[in-house]
């Protein structure tokens, strides 16, 4: 009796170790937040953003920032956004940070996508939020300190009262 | 609606899983795709109790080649897309951290031939 008792237990211990490690997390408390640029994601208007990031230095529109995004869509809170910019990857010369900015978002940084010549060419794809109407920005900075920005691209909300 | 609802649960079981996705094989040299999905919560203050991810870093064989910082204004549940030039075979990990400092990871294996 003891041992059957002994078995289910086993049994019952094994799978939940299997179970944790398929689903393969471990959620642990990690170290404080390093280099997460807090001041820029507080930043609430566009203008103090571009500041913080880059001091309001002319951005330089330039066609090697390609960006796809639609220009309307229906789920605010899921966007696709896929970027791509012409230029080289090597140890000395690459793009090393990505801007994705909503202007009308309470919090127009999005996000930053840190890269490096590993990455074989400067790209990402993610998914943002965008709560209103808004101009999107992306900007490229090369590890040289070179900036290169898409034109922006406005994306326009539907309405979702669409229930009918 | 039931599809909807039972996709709801699976995501709430599965808290901060990250299933990533690699081509089967790649040749040296090719630069390959990593997609990486993450089943966690973006929620800022107005949507209640603030919880997003604030950063998700991509390593190879425990190297770090790039990394995402986040606001709340990314999607819940980030899907995520980046390149890599594959060199040799590997072990892939995306880890993420959120606002809590919660944090954890997933792995994949990325075998590349001559």
């Amino acid at each position: 009796m003891h041992k059957r008792e002994f078995l289910r237990l086993t049994a019952m211990g094994s799978s939940l170790a299997l179970g944790a490690s398929l689903i393969g997390t471990r959620i642990a408390l990690a170290a404080n937040a390093q280099g997460w640029p807090a001041e820029s994601f507080a930043a609430t208007s566009v203008d103090r953003v571009l500041q913080e990031l880059f001091q309001m230095r002319d951005l330089t529109i330039s066609e090697r920032v390609h960006v796809q995004i639609p220009a309307e869509v229906d789920d605010a809170l899921t966007v696709p956004v896929s970027v791509s910019v012409d230029h080289p990857m090597r140890d000395d010369d690459y793009i090393a940070r990505i801007y994705l900015l909503v202007d009308h978002n309470p919090t127009p940084l999005a996000s930053i996508f840190h890269c490096s010549p590993a990455n074989g060419k400067a790209a990402c794809y993610q998914r943002i939020k965008i709560l209103h109407d808004s101009q999107v920005r992306v900007i490229a900075q090369s590890n040289r300190g070179d900036i290169l920005a898409a034109k922006p691209h406005g994306v326009r909300i539907r309405s979702t009262g669409a229930t009918q | 609606m039931s599809i909807l609802a039972n996709m709801g649960s699976r995501l709430t079981r599965n808290f901060g899983e990250v299933q990533i996705g690699l081509p089967k094989q790649a040749k040296k040299g090719e630069i390959i795709e990593i997609r990486a999905l993450i089943l966690h919560p973006s929620q800022d203050e107005t949507e209640g109790k603030k919880i997003f991810i604030e950063e998700v870093t991509f390593t190879f064989d425990g190297k770090a080649f790039c990394h995402f910082d986040c606001s709340s204004m990314g999607s819940a549940n980030p899907y995520l897309a980046v390149p890599l030039r594959a060199e040799k075979s590997g072990l892939v990990t995306v880890r993420w951290r959120n606002n809590q400092g919660h944090t954890s990871s997933g792995q994949k294996s990325l075998r590349v031939t001559d």
